[in-house]
């Protein structure tokens, strides 16, 4: 009850148990991707890089998580979306520039070139 | 004799009793004591009971039920078909529904393989409602040996880092083999938990995704319990005792809810409420 | 003493055997042409008080004497190059290393003449003591059993000297010399596995342990018994009853869990035994430490075979002897204890070396 209450009025200070559950959040999706941090933080800035052409999204909740489901493993990656871009914003060399005007719009959009969910 | 297996997980009735493997991945979480304190609690509520130490080399549950000087042939003869398969279970001494088969001491534990230890397991699963298989530490042969012939599995983990991570490491391995694991949580510190020193119950769950089946507090006398060779479950008063005795009720389909472990004082909730928590 | 040379010729000693017999080599320097066992221990004093065999009798030292070497050998003499043993793999010779050619050959001859028909057709063992002779040598003597006696040999090896040792000790401490036959080497049901004991049957034998270098052993010594034999004199029916097979293993190490030793024969331990270990023999269990393991003796006899079970401190998981298995008793007493059969139970009793006189079952 008093630690409550301390927490009420100092303030909670990281617990060890939150280090010890981002800790274990870090070892774990290592272990589960097989992917060292520094990998899995280049896999996570060039996946925000890849949406970002097409949607307008919320960066800081942007995750990538894996799944176990017997023997399929699945990596889902949860972007909220704030809006669809207009205009897709043109990278260097390798995309297709394109341009959607409002009377295009009646025609479905070209499917994105890339699954955002994928089975291994 | 006709056995049911009245557990809601299966469904179905069975002739043959229920095989279970208890791992962990890690070492020293508790599985040995957990084998034998279920199977006891298991015996205690009138099932016909089978605790098989798999773990070859380095033997303990006879230890924990106090029956390591009725030991005279083991797990190995009966595989290699030295002995009989009754001539090797032992009858604990404070219920007629546990026995135990021992692991051998002086082999090691590629001396066995799978199939050698499914065919030993065969003669015992007419006569046991519950085979429960205690695993060696690891995720080599000793653990592959425990694995085999299990129809489900229980992880025992305690909240801490290095064993979360390795049970992590088992779940996948179970699932590959296709065993549906569930969870056990041993030697939770209700105090820690409050205080935000250890992780809680949901915190484990959410990150391992299992089935939760038990968990046990941290008690004090289950070292005194192992001191004197009696598993737990006989001191009433024990909390991890009531535990194994609440897991051993779910195991036979009981219904029996979880009781709270969560840092739900008044106080922690003031604190999480105005975001400080 | 008046003779003043100081040459090395060996003191001259009387032919009557029945002179007490303290012999002394001082200043014995053997001649160039004999081989290394018939250089006598320099200062070696045998044990006095040599009754006499009659056997011997008149018969001259033949070691001590220099010119008899090349002599016919004596009797006694060519006993001493032969001894013959059974064990579980048959019939052992045992052979002298460093006998002369013509003494072993008609030493060997004389032998296998006595048991042609007995002997005809069986597949010995030679073990050769001391010095294993060149490898014509031993083709050489094959051959001679093959071809005169019909017997072929299946395995020629040196004798180790541990063994020599503790077979001529029993020898030389009780057995008398010419009287120890087949019936009392059977033991009843002892050893299963070790038990196929044919006739064991010496023939004038035994070093004395001080000798057992492959010298070559005083025709008297070998009819004499040692000092025990001033006390009492066994019978061959009474030596049955106190002697053992000479086999014994020793462990010189404590036994950690896991660990296993099992032989058929006896099996001492300079050591503990710690719980998790495992001794299993054939004979008896002797810990010269903590017991605190399983402990199995007559472990090849459904009926224990009277073997027993010894530990300065005697703490076991689990006693069994022979099909009986029993469990340790929770409490030790700090002293030597003993377990034994008694009726279908196993008796666990302070260990007394004078109160001792169940036996072997017998």
């Amino acid at each position: 009850m008093f630690d409550g209450l301390r927490r009420v009025i100092f303030g909670n200070k990281t617990s060890s148990k939150q280090l010890a559950k981002s800790r274990l959040h870090f070892v774990l999706v290592q272990d589960r991707t097989g992917l060292s941090a520094e990998e899995l933080a280049k896999f996570k800035t060039e996946m925000v890089d890849v949406i970002e052409r097409y949607f307008v999204i919320q960066k800081q909740a942007f995750d990538i998580s894996y799944r176990r489901d017997g023997e399929t493993t699945t990596l889902v990656i949860n972007s909220p979306v704030i809006v669809r871009r207009q205009d897709a914003v043109h990278h260097e060399a390798g995309t297709r520039k394109f341009k959607k005007k409002k009377h295009e719009l009646a025609k479905p959009p070209p499917p994105p070139s890339m699954p955002v969910a994928s089975n291994t | 004799m006709t056995l049911t297996n009245g557990d809601s997980r299966n469904g179905t009735q069975k002739n043959l009793g229920e095989v279970i493997v208890v791992t962990s991945g890690k070492g020293g979480v508790g599985k040995t004591t957990t084998t034998a304190c279920l199977g006891a609690a298991l015996a205690l509520k009138g099932k016909r009971t089978l605790v098989v130490d798999a773990d070859i080399g380095l033997r303990n549950l006879d230890v924990i039920l106090g029956l390591e000087n009725r030991i005279v042939f083991n797990l190995v003869d009966v595989a290699k078909n030295v002995c009989k398969p009754n001539q090797a279970i032992i009858r604990s001494k404070k219920s007629n529904n546990l026995y135990l088969l021992p692991a051998s001491q002086t082999d090691e534990k590629d001396v066995i393989n799978e199939e050698e230890i499914e065919t030993a397991l065969e003669h015992y699963r007419r006569e046991f409602h519950f085979i429960l298989v205690d695993s060696p530490a690891g995720i080599e042969q000793g653990f592959r040996n425990a694995c085999a012939g299990a129809e489900s599995a229980l992880i025992v983990t305690t909240p801490e880092v290095p064993a979360i991570r390795d049970a992590d490491r088992v779940i996948g391995l179970l699932a590959a083999k296709g065993l549906d694991p569930s969870l056990i949580i041993n030697r939770l510190d209700v105090d820690m938990v409050r205080k935000g020193e250890m992780l809680s119950v949901e915190d484990v769950q959410d990150i391992l995704g299992i089935n939760l089946i038990g968990v046990v507090e941290r008690d004090e006398n289950v070292i005194v319990a192992t001191n004197c060779g009696e598993p737990v479950v006989y001191n009433p008063r024990s909390r991890a005792g009531q535990a194994f005795m609440r897991i051993a009720g779910r195991l036979c389909g009981e219904q029996i809810p979880l009781p709270n472990y969560s840092d739900t004082g008044l106080w922690s909730r003031i604190a999480a409420r105005l975001g400080v928590g | 003493m008046t003779d003043s040379t100081e040459n090395t010729s060996p003191a001259p000693c009387s032919k009557d055997p029945s002179v007490g017999a303290q012999i002394t080599f001082d200043g014995f320097e053997p001649p160039e042409d004999y081989c290394l066992r018939n250089e006598i221990r320099r200062g070696a004093n045998l044990t006095p008080e040599q009754p006499a065999d009659p056997a011997a009798s008149g018969e001259p030292r033949a070691a001590l004497k220099v010119d008899s070497l090349n002599a016919a050998p004596s009797e006694a003499e060519r006993g001493a190059v032969i001894t013959a043993r059974g064990t579980g793999e048959g019939l052992v010779l045992r052979l002298d290393g460093c006998a002369e050619p013509h003494v072993l050959q008609t030493a060997l001859i004389d032998f296998m003449e006595a048991r042609r028909t007995f002997l005809g057709g069986q597949a010995i063992c030679l073990e050769w003591v001391g010095i294993k002779p060149e490898d014509a040598y031993i083709e050489e003597t094959k051959r001679l059993l093959l071809e005169r006696f019909n017997v072929s040999v299946k395995v020629s090896r040196l004798y180790e000297r541990g063994k020599v040792a503790l077979a001529e000790k029993d020898q030389m401490e009780g057995r008398s010399v010419s009287g120890i036959n087949a019936a009392s080497a059977k033991r009843d049901g002892r050893g299963g596995a070790a038990g196929n004991q044919a006739e064991a049957e010496t023939y004038n034998l035994a070093r004395s342990p001080s000798l057992f270098d492959g010298m070559q052993v005083l025709a008297q010594d070998l009819e004499a018994p040692g000092p025990c034999a001033a006390k009492t004199s066994f019978s061959a029916k009474d030596a049955a009853a106190l002697w053992d097979d000479a086999d014994c293993r020793v462990i010189y190490a404590t036994l950690r869990s896991g660990q296993r030793v099992e032989s058929e024969h006896s099996i001492v331990v300079f050591g503990d035994v710690n719980s998790g270990a495992e001794v299993i023999a054939g004979g008896d269990i002797i810990v010269l430490g903590t017991l605190r393991g399983v402990a199995h003796a007559g472990a090849y006899d459904e009926t224990g075979g009277g073997r027993v079970i010894f530990a300065l401190n005697f703490q076991p998981t689990q006693l069994r002897i022979g099909g009986i298995i029993s469990r340790g008793a929770p409490e030790s007493r700090d002293q030597p204890e003993i377990a034994r059969v008694d009726g279908t139970l196993i008796v666990v009793e302070p260990y007394q070396a004078r109160g001792i006189n169940w036996r072997r079952g017998k």
